[in-house]
Formats: C-alpha cells, structure tokens, sequence
C-alpha cells in the first residue's frame, strides 16, 4: 500500500523532475522492472501534454458541445414528429370514430325494412343513391357504391325476412296500383324490368328504389310526369333483389324479384 | 436567411476558437465527412470521431501563421478527414475507399503531405478529452488552473479554499483519478502497447503477448 502511494506520488514528480537523484534511480529501477509502471508513467507524460495545451483542450471543448448539441437536436426534432405523427392519428382516429357514431350502417339484418322507411319518410332529403344507372330517370344525388357490395353466389339467393313481410305492401289512402312487375317475378340477367302503374297525377314525385337481399340499397331514381320506367339489370349479379317504390316520402309498394 | 462566411473568415474564426464559426462549420463540412465515412464502412459514430479529429488538425494548422490554403477549405477539410479515416481503416484491416463525387479528387492527396495528422495521436488526444470532460467539475477547474500556470495561492482562492496544501493533493488526486480512468480503459491499450514497445527497445526489456514471450522488438502489436 505504501509503496502504490509512493510509487503514485513518484509518477508525477518523475515527470515533473522534481525527483531527488537517489528517487530518480530507484525509481527508474522500479519503472524497468515493471510494465505497468511503466504504462502509467507514459500516460501520464502524455496528460502533462494534453492538459498543458488549454487552447486546445478549450477548442475541443467548444467542438464537443456542438457535436453534442446538434445530435440533441436532431433527436429533439426526431421526438416532435414522432409525437406529432401521434397527435395526428389520435385525432384522425377521434374524428373518424364521431362520424361513425353520428352516421350509423342505415341497413344490417337487424335493422327492419320499417325502420329504413320511417327514416326516409321524416327526413326525405337524406336519401341516398348510386352512381350507377339502373333505372331511366332522373339521379337523386347520393353517395353510396353498393352494386360492388353484393354477396357471392350462394348468399345472394337468401330471403331478407324484413322485407317478405312487406311484400305487397299498398296504402289505403293513395289510389296508386302497380301494373308491372308482380311483386315476386324472376328474371332473366340482362334483361330489362319494366315499371308502370297507374293513380298518380303529373304532379307527383315517384321515386324507386333497388336494395340487395341484405337490406343495402343500392340505388335510388326521382320519375316525374310518367306512369313508367324501365329497369336495366346488366350491371347487376345474380340473386335476390327488392325494390321499393315512394311517393312523397311514403312506401306505396314493395317486391322482390331474382335474377337468374 | 444563412450568413455565408469565406474561408478565410473561417479560418480566422477558428483561430479565435469562436462557437459561431465552430457551429457553421459544422453545418457545411459535417455531412460531406459523414457521407465520406458512412460510404466506406464507417458508422455514425466513427463520423463524429472523424469530424472532430480532422477539425482539431485544421485548428492546428490555423495557429501556424505560415498556414496557406491552395484548394478551397472544403477539399482541404476533406483531404484531412480522408486521412484519417483511411490511417483508422488500415488500422482497422478493412480498407475499402469509395471516392465522393462532391470534391475535387486531384486537390486530395493521401500520404502525409498536403496534411500531417498521425491518426492515432489524435485517437489518444480524443480519449484523453472523453476521460477529462466526465471529471468532476471541481477536478477540471484545478487540472486547467494548474497546467495553465496559474499560482496555487490564487487556485485555492478561486476554489475558496485557504490551504494551498489541499490544492496540491486535490490536484494529485483529481490527475490520479484522470490516469487511472485511462489506464482502465480498453481504448487505450493499443496506445500504451505501442509505447510499451519503444520501452523495450530502449531497455531491452521483454513483453508477453498472447502469451509468447518475444524479446526486443515485437513486430506488430493490434488489440483492435
């Protein structure tokens, strides 16, 4: 112990040559026979170097902090997109989830067809309709894209209960009865379907619909001053079909028909 | 908008040690370093290393009043941070030189002409900062006093401290401290076997590595 404190102390003064001729030699006895005396002999001149040499150390001090700085930098900058990014997914997810709530599905099997019409019939102005031109007529402006929609083959032929039971469906107080088509007829795919009816006057609004036999509608058509309409199935598939038909907001007539 | 400075404002700059020019430098001559080190197998670190040693060479050239560029300071900067990373690659044993189509080779020599940068001196410079900067605080202002000449009388004041005795062991124990740190570090040991070397030479002495024994002179010695 005592001769690492003199041999610690020594180291210094070697270097400093503060040593007595007698420590010189016994010291230099010491560092020959000793590798790591002598290791730490040699760091130590080389730190009387570096430490005596201030404007240098200063230098690279200023170099370090800059180095240092602007690695921090960069990663304050990397942290903030990061978490900006975050921000942003957080409130993209909050909106979209609000207008999830405030736009519900208007068609699952649970929901009944009545409800479909009740809804129409309070707020016709939130009908919505396809882009795709099934019936000659006027468009009502609609955003929906549902003929993409339809189920594979064997689900497509299933009955919607909801709507069987509104099969046939005329109120009492229009006069209004449908000539063509029969509330349950087939038809061929390609074909074209055609509507009329009777007991409307020029003055009112028809508006047909088409809904797949999920309940989805699919497309929605304004006819004025005609008793007649015809129904373009091309771009349809195969399966079971329900169409609807409106007058000022209330059902008047119902049916279904298949597509073979 | 960005101050652009000349070179020669640079160079001034640097001469005065001023953190502005420290700071510009930086943002113009760093990513041509790091896309010099990072093509030729070297890593973000190795970058700054690089960056940092190169910067120190220019520095000390700057204190040469006969120092003159020939080139501009982008290729000069260039020439020594190739250098040294290709002096650090050799060393490494994986020397493979990408050139960068930004600089103007034919200014670049490599051999110790145009820059005299021994790799290894600023290697050991650099882990000598690394152990200096994480002393305490206290430690560092005594070493700087100390080494710049400044009287105990006036160290012990500035440490308010009234005995010079305890700035004298304060001092002791603070390098003490700094040696041991180095010593302990495996970093430095291609810098201590090296010399250990020379020691040999001088005394005739023998060193074991790998646990042959070989007399005089060891041939090469690389831990890394």
């Amino acid at each position: 112990m005592k001769d690492a404190t003199m041999k610690n102390d020594w180291i210094d003064r070697y270097n400093e040559d503060e040593l007595s001729p007698e420590e010189k030699a016994v010291f230099e006895k010491m560092k020959n026979s000793s590798q790591v005396l002598r290791n730490e002999v040699m760091v130590d001149r080389y730190l009387n170097e570096f430490l005596s040499d201030q404007d240098t150390l200063e230098f690279c001090r200023k170099v370090k902090l800059t180095i240092l700085k602007r690695r921090n930098g960069r990663s304050f900058s990397s942290f903030l997109l990061i978490a900006a990014s975050l921000l942003f997914l957080i409130t993209l997810s909050g909106i979209l989830f609000l207008m999830g709530k405030r736009n519900p599905l208007p068609w699952t099997k649970e929901d009944s067809a009545m409800r479909e019409v009740e809804r129409e019939r309070l707020s016709p102005s939130e009908d919505r309709l396809t882009d795709n031109k099934l019936f000659t007529g006027d468009r009502l402006p609609v955003a929906q894209s549902p003929v993409k929609s339809t189920p594979d083959e064997s689900r497509s032929f299933a009955l919607l209960p909801e709507l069987e039971s509104l099969i046939g469906h005329q109120p009492r107080s229009l006069d209004f009865a449908l000539e063509k088509p029969g509330f349950r007829d087939r038809f061929r795919l390609g074909s074209q379907v055609l509507f009329s009816w009777s007991g409307t006057d020029s003055l009112q609004t028809v508006v047909l619909s088409l809904m797949d036999n999920e309940g989805n509608l699919l497309s929605e058509y304004r006819v004025e001053k005609t008793n007649s309409c015809v129904f373009k199935t091309e771009t349809l598939r195969r399966g079971i079909y329900y169409w609807r038909i409106t007058i000022g907001g209330e059902l008047v007539s119902l049916g279904r028909m298949e597509l073979y | 908008m960005m101050v652009r400075y000349s070179d020669d404002a640079i160079l001034k700059g640097l001469y005065h040690k001023k953190s502005r020019y420290i700071e510009y430098f930086y943002k113009e001559y760093f990513p041509v370093i790091r896309s010099l080190v990072e093509k030729n197998s070297g890593t973000k670190s190795d970058v700054e290393d690089v960056f940092q040693d190169a910067l120190l060479v220019l520095y000390k050239k700057c204190q040469n009043h006969d120092f003159k560029l020939t080139c501009s300071l982008k290729t000069y900067f260039y020439s020594i941070s190739r250098n040294i990373w290709f002096q650090r690659l050799d060393r490494r044993w994986r020397l493979c030189y990408q050139s960068d189509p930004e600089v103007n080779e034919k200014f670049v020599s490599y051999g110790g002409e145009t820059v005299d940068a021994n790799e290894s001196d600023l290697a050991r410079q650099r882990l000598f900062q690394e152990h200096f900067f994480r002393l305490p605080a206290d430690c560092q202002r005594i070493l700087r006093l100390f080494f710049s000449k400044t009287p105990m009388s006036e160290i012990a004041e500035s440490i308010h401290s009234s005995s010079v005795k305890y700035v004298k062991t304060r001092k002791y124990l603070c390098k003490n401290m700094l040696r041991k740190r180095i010593l302990n570090d495996p970093a430095c040991r291609p810098y201590i076997y090296q010399q250990g070397r020379q020691d040999n030479v001088s005394t005739g002495a023998s060193i074991h590595v790998g646990g042959a024994k070989q007399p005089g002179l060891v041939k090469e010695i690389t831990l890394k």
